[in-house]
């Protein structure tokens, strides 16, 4: 199938009553986790994961796609508006987003961003398109080796862009994996470190671990801060439109962004984050004005906003076409299929091209949408700021224990998604990333299966990893990833000792 | 902040030991025929190197920020939610769903700081039913009714 006559059949998928009312749904959901500042897109996932068994493959992930690139929508709007990120994507839109609403052009940054992030969303699609299809097909060659490779490169090439210590980043991984081992071994069979508890033979579940560490810590940080009603920039509709001079100035960022993000999409990490420092870096040293960034400059509102965008479509590269998350919210994407008994990797555009092609068109389909949805009803999304922060909490946190006990119907799977809510809250408070734990919990178990297979298959050579060229050459880009930051960082120590 | 980072690096390390010891109870296998302890073998390994690093790390860089830690109201609110959240765990089994989720939105929207006490009340009544409705009866998940069955 070609990937015109791919998009056309997604399209026929999507325009169901039922995906289109995901995608709709989606989208909407998105723009209010974007907005509220709190819940981030991989705690409304796993809040609403429980809540999509019960569709079918596509649209429960059409649905929950429809979140994730919804909620960079929706971030920038309190960050320009209240000078508070909806979500951690949307900190660097904070410092001239918000500028530029107190000189009174709230709404040209509302419309860049806007316009910008839906360029960006259909540009990354268009490259997700053609990329995905052909890695998959590359990919039908990968054995257990570059699985494993794929899998280690994924895990330690994380620890090194997250920003947190080295170490640290190590142990989160360790309690990850340690975590990922707990059950019935897939291979012999053999229960392990289940302590003769009949519960923990099934394993920990991602879902309560996702929503311990993301949702119920959110709310016990909210619960902590509690602030009062935010002071919100007043914008009316017809201050929505740039003017000639702050569009011309916004292409440029935007086009930049778009393909700057995407290409930080495809590499593992939080690369919706990232990649908007990585844009206004770059915007800043593009520009001919540098001074007036921090002041309001338009370009570092349209340059970071499309990157968000494009970075979290080009997310769905690995996770649609190699079955690999590279991010916490693509994990949870991913945990979504397995929860249905799809069968994720490359085979999942020949075997399934409903979910395939129906997530790429319901995903043109859900940036129309947003455009129109973060447009013109800006007015209503601030306004949901105004609800008391009790009652949000209050709802949150019911939503979050019933829909944590309705996966498994299992006692065990709440105490878990308590204890994890304490632990998270307790790791944002000495400011310990949590992020590499929800990556290594989902690829340990795949990590361990391809490690053993391989060795089976090559009947205990360790250099089957080093022999085949792909795994040895994700081995030897691994290599770099681990050496040249403290390398580099010696280098420079020695060229200061001789200066 | 250091002392705690100093804390949780050596419960990790405890915990490190601990997994290692357990996966050293597990049939290693050989290379060529891997047993199920062979790769819990490395995780503990890279959990108590990971572990003895960060100690060693934090004990020769003092911590840029310090620790600020929920006191007063800001403690008891924490506190309170966190108390809310374990008692619906205890109760789910004995009192059902409903109750429980009554008991734990009224908990959050009183420490919270919900002043009005009819609608403290009539929310609380609202989300419990509210959530009842959409997983038991919308998504038929069978939620435990305890003693209202």
């Amino acid at each position: 199938m070609s990937s015109l006559d791919g998009l056309l059949y997604g399209f026929s998928v999507c325009l169901s009553v039922n995906n289109l009312l995901a995608v709709i749904g989606g989208s909407i959901i998105g723009t209010l986790v974007g907005v509220l500042p709190g819940i981030g897109p991989v705690g409304a996932i796993a809040l609403l994961l429980p809540i999509t068994m019960g569709m079918s493959p596509e649209t429960s992930l059409i649905m929950l796609a429809g979140i994730y690139y919804g909620s960079m929508y929706g971030g920038s709007t309190t960050s320009i508006l209240v000078n508070v990120p909806g979500e951690a994507a949307s900190v660097v839109t904070c410092i001239d987003g918000y500028q530029m609403a107190k000189k009174g052009r709230a709404g040209a940054a509302l419309a860049v961003s806007a316009v910008g992030s839906f360029i960006a969303g259909t540009l990354g699609l268009v490259l997700l398109m053609f990329f995905a299809p052909l890695l998959a097909e590359y990919a039908l060659s990968f054995g257990p080796p570059e699985y494993f490779a794929i899998a280690l490169l994924g895990l330690f090439a994380l620890s090194r862009i997250t920003g947190a210590p080295f170490w640290q980043s190590m142990l989160a991984l360790g309690f990850g994996l340690a975590i990922a081992t707990v059950g019935l071994d897939s291979i012999s069979f053999v229960q392990r470190f289940t302590f003769h508890i009949i519960e923990l033979a099934q394993g920990i579940d991602l879902v309560p671990v996702v929503m311990g560490l993301f949702g119920i810590a959110e709310v016990l940080v909210i619960a902590e801060e509690s602030s009062g009603i935010p002071e919100i920039v007043k914008t009316r509709f017809r201050e929505l439109f740039p003017t000639r001079k702050e569009w011309r100035r916004s292409w440029g960022p935007i086009f930049r962004g778009s393909a700057l993000g995407f290409f930080w999409g495809l590499i593992p990490g939080p690369s919706t984050v990232l990649s908007t420092f990585a844009s206004y870096k770059l915007e800043k040293s593009l520009s001919k004005n540098p001074d007036e960034f921090g002041q309001g400059a338009i370009e570092a509102v349209a340059g970071p906003e499309s990157a968000n965008n494009a970075a979290s479509t080009g997310a769905m590269v690995p996770l649609l076409s190699l079955g690999i998350p590279f991010a916490p919210a693509a994990a949870m994407l991913l945990a979504a299929l397995l929860i249905q008994g799809v069968p994720t990797g490359p085979l999942l555009i020949s075997q399934r091209p409903e979910i395939f092609w129906g997530v790429i068109a319901s995903m043109y389909i859900g940036n129309v949408a947003l455009l129109i949805l973060n447009f013109p009803l800006v007015g209503v999304w601030t306004s949901i700021l105004k609800i008391p922060q009790a009652i949000l909490i209050a709802i949150i946190l019911v939503l979050t224990m019933v829909g944590a006990y309705a996966i498994n119907n299992s006692l065990l799977d709440l105490v878990v998604l308590v204890f994890m809510g304490i632990l998270g809250f307790f790791f944002r408070k000495i400011n310990f990333d949590v992020a590499p734990i929800v990556v290594a919990l989902v690829l340990g178990p795949m990590l361990e299966t391809k490690l053993r297979e391989s060795l089976y298959m090559s009947r205990g050579d360790v250099s089957v990893f080093f022999t085949r060229p792909i795994s040895g050459a994700i081995i030897a880009i691994l290599g770099i990833f681990l050496v040249a930051p403290p390398l580099w960082a010696l280098i420079r120590k020695l060229r200061q000792r001789r200066t | 902040m250091r002392r705690a980072l100093l804390g949780m690096d050596v419960v990790a390390l405890l915990l490190g030991i601990l997994y290692l010891w357990a996966a050293f109870g597990y049939d290693r296998g050989t290379l060529d025929q891997p047993g199920p302890g062979f790769y819990p073998q490395f995780v503990g390994t890279l959990l108590v190197i990971a572990s003895i690093c960060s100690i060693v790390t934090h004990l020769l860089r003092p911590a840029q920020r310090k620790l600020v830690l929920p006191k007063g109201r800001d403690l008891g609110r924490v506190l309170s939610v966190t108390a809310g959240t374990v008692a619906y765990v205890i109760l789910l089994n004995y009192a059902g769903h409903l109750l429980s989720a009554i008991l734990v939105v009224f908990i959050v929207l009183h420490t919270m700081g919900l002043s009005s006490w009819p609608m403290k009340i009539g929310l609380t009544i609202a989300i419990a039913l509210g959530s009842y409705y959409l997983f038991d009866i919308v998504l038929k998940v069978s939620l435990p009714r305890g003693i209202l069955q």
